[in-house]
């Protein structure tokens, strides 16, 4: 396998604009197309039938640039698809009540604000 | 600041009923008792470091930050108390990002929602090099902050230096 210094020509195809088979073709000539089956059953335990490269290629190159991931992939597949997502409990409750709080004061003459 | 009235509050304020429809004004210029209209106040966050730390939510902003590819280099707040009553329309024309796939809403329900809202929609038309949002609809006590984000590799600044976002 080769080491990450080489690697980094495939840092940035993640984001790219590039089209999946130009970063599968890419990834493959990157890590070695034999690697790349070996390192999807190991590394991901991706079992061989249900092995599709295009997205074994991106979760690789999440797993070796340690990019976090917040999204599952089917949040990611969601996103993709519908342009939108819905995240249920991010916020904290007391967050969301201290702005609220915050409205009603920006709303009153006389009020104190937050400037820092 | 200590007065909504101060000559230094930079706040603005779209109205969208009554006799103030279609009016923008200064915040500190909206008549008392017009909060019971529908409006929409832009970029609380000029002044509040609590909607500050709303939007930049760490749970919140890591997540946007993985959609948008990078730190956002500039951000908008809406911050609507009821309905915002506004026709679907292309944000990116208001806040232009250096390209098309570089910019990210998120829409903070502050109260529960009563009625599914209409979240944004990416129109998949090809044709198109902005993507559409149609804006939300809440019910009539429900309020809900918008904050919109810009990212791009190269420079941007929005001509608003409140806008820009430094980490």
């Amino acid at each position: 396998m080769k080491n990450e210094a080489q690697f980094e020509g495939t840092r940035s195809l993640a984001h790219s604009t590039r089209s999946i088979p130009q970063i599968e073709r890419i990834t493959k000539n990157a890590i070695g197309a034999s690697a790349t089956t070996r390192l999807a059953q190991r590394r991901l335990e991706i079992p061989n039938t249900s092995f599709r490269l295009p997205e074994f290629c991106m979760a690789l190159l999440d797993r070796l640039f340690n990019r976090s991931t917040n999204l599952s992939s089917n949040q990611r597949k969601f996103w993709d698809e519908h342009g939108y997502l819905v995240l249920k409990g991010v916020l904290k409750p007391k967050e969301i009540r201290a702005y609220l709080d915050e409205l009603d004061s920006l709303w009153k003459t006389g009020n104190t604000m937050t400037t820092p | 600041m200590e007065n909504r009235k101060h000559d230094d509050n930079p706040l603005v304020i779209d109205f969208w009923e009554g006799e103030l429809t279609g009016h923008r004004m200064h915040f500190k210029n909206a008549p008392d008792g017009s909060r019971r209209l529908i409006s929409k106040l832009n970029d609380v966050h000029f002044v509040s470091k609590i909607c500050r730390n709303l939007i930049l939510d760490e749970a919140l902003a890591s997540v946007l930050a993985e959609l948008l590819g990078g730190d956002p280099l500039a951000i908008e707040t809406l911050t609507f108390e009821k309905e915002s009553e506004q026709e679907d329309h292309f944000d990116p024309y208001y806040m232009p990002a250096p390209s098309a796939e570089e910019m990210v809403v998120s829409s903070i329900f502050l109260e529960k929602v009563g009625t599914r809202p209409r979240l944004p929609q990416k129109l998949l038309d090809p044709s198109l090099s902005v993507f559409r949002w149609q804006y939300l609809r809440l019910g009539q006590t429900q309020r809900s902050t918008l904050g919109q984000r810009v990212h791009s590799q190269g420079a941007f600044r929005s001509r608003h230096p409140g806008r820009n976002y430094n980490r």
